[in-house]
């Protein structure tokens, strides 16, 4: 009997340790191209989101685009609580406060109605808007809300709106701010005055 | 038995029972959680097949090449630390090399570890029988999971969405006139497909001139079924 035992307890332990030698073998076989991988989807979303751009500077929470060492935008991820799921939602927008570009990153809405979120018919409504724009029709917004998944839809619609007012918004003010007058004067309203190279705010 | 021809046949036999008179999903029920969650669309279902398939297969060998040494008491933890082996591994291989189709199959990878098609074979057929035959079976089972569930996402795509895509390319679709019946890609459309096609199976295999043998090896699969939950 207490053979019997040990002899199970041997073979039970060769079976994992066989089992973790193969597991390790996969991991470090495969890790590099999984962090590869991530880091692809990323690159690939911040173009997507901010085509103009050729750079991106990770800032923590969020990235600011470049185009020939200039900004020209900031990217910021959003999440907003849809009707099944939490949305990630990465924004976009340009010094001048226009949506350059939004994409899904992530949510488990119902296939077929809310999913409908990640189509482009659904997210290019978003390009070029402004702040005041961004809600649905029922709530004198631009946005055409999906057929069947309001929820869904002004889920997308209110996390871009509050990742616009939390972060983007201040972010291109303060960037817009701290710019002299030859990259400001695309076209944007300033409330800058500039002495020199030193900046003044006004109160 | 002596025949090389009989030998042949009786292997051939071990393949196909997988497809037909053995199916996982039609004729045993077993693995039915993943086959209603993920048949929303054929690319899932591929996915799913794939890897299921390959985690079949692998535990399948191991198991058979150890079953004369592992002790009866501790047989399950060991088939399930095996099984789990194999699906962290194809975990792996999807996330390096198809991160899309990983994100949409979710949580329905990690869970192939307790699906009873797998641990059911690897308990009813795979610890009793050679590595070659088990081979056979795994590879007839995973063709007859894969066969099923193409079949259940094909359906369920084609009338929830309209069209058929395989690959982010539409192959099919049914045109514009088609009203879309959002139920199929739903919940309760999953459950109505697989209870129609069950109904249909049943009876295609209670019209078989097979059917003696058929319902002796189903008696075979409910006891892998109950074990196996």
């Amino acid at each position: 009997m207490k053979s019997s035992m040990f002899r199970s307890a041997a073979i039970l332990t060769l079976v994992c340790l066989i089992a973790a030698a193969l597991l390790g073998t996969a991991y470090t076989a495969t890790a590099e191209r999984i962090e590869q991988q991530s880091i692809i989807a990323l690159k690939q979303s911040l173009n997507q989101v901010c085509a103009e751009a050729d750079d991106f500077k990770d800032e923590g929470d969020y990235y600011v685009a470049l185009k020939d060492n200039n900004i020209v935008g900031f990217v910021a991820i959003a999440e907003s609580q849809g009707y099944s799921s939490i949305i990630k939602i990465i924004v976009g927008m340009d010094i001048n406060k226009e949506i350059t570009g939004i994409r899904v990153l992530d949510h488990a809405e119902t296939p077929g109605l809310g999913a409908n979120i990640v189509k482009p018919g659904f997210y290019t409504q978003f390009d070029r808007l402004s702040l005041s724009d961004i809600a649905l029709r029922k709530d004198n917004g631009k946005i055409d809300g999906i057929t069947a998944a309001t929820i869904s839809s002004s889920a997308v619609a209110e996390g871009v709106r509050s990742v616009i007012e939390d972060k983007l918004e201040n972010l291109v003010d303060n960037n817009n701010n701290n710019q002299e007058e030859q990259t400001t004067g695309e076209g944007i309203a300033t409330r800058t005055y500039i002495t020199g190279s030193e900046i003044t705010e006004s109160e | 038995m002596d025949k090389p021809t009989n030998k042949m046949k009786q292997y051939l036999d071990e393949f196909t029972k997988g497809i037909f008179q053995l199916n996982p999903i039609f004729v045993m029920a077993l693995g039915l959680c993943p086959t209603l969650a993920v048949t929303t669309s054929l690319d899932n279902a591929v996915g799913m097949g794939f890897a299921a398939s390959f985690v079949l297969i692998f535990s399948a060998i191991f198991v058979s090449l150890i079953r004369k040494i592992v002790p009866s008491n501790v047989r399950i933890p060991i088939f399930i630390v095996i099984i789990a082996t194999f699906v962290t591994i194809a975990s792996l291989i999807l996330k390096a090399f198809t991160p899309a189709l990983d994100k949409s199959l979710g949580i329905f990878v990690p869970l192939i570890v307790v699906n009873c098609i797998i641990f059911g074979r690897a308990e009813g057929f795979s610890s009793k029988n050679t590595v070659f035959r088990s081979i056979l079976d795994a590879f007839g089972m995973g063709l007859g999971f894969f066969l099923a569930i193409l079949l259940i996402s094909t359906i369920r795509e084609l009338f929830g969405t309209g069209q058929l895509t395989l690959f982010s390319s539409t192959i099919f679709t049914l045109g514009n006139s088609f009203n879309p019946m959002i139920i199929f890609i739903l919940a309760p459309g999953a459950l109505l497909t697989m209870g129609l096609l069950l109904a249909l199976f049943n009876w295609l295999g209670d019209i078989n001139p097979k059917k003696q043998a058929c319902h002796v090896e189903e008696h075979n699969g409910d006891n892998i079924k109950q074990e196996a939950e």
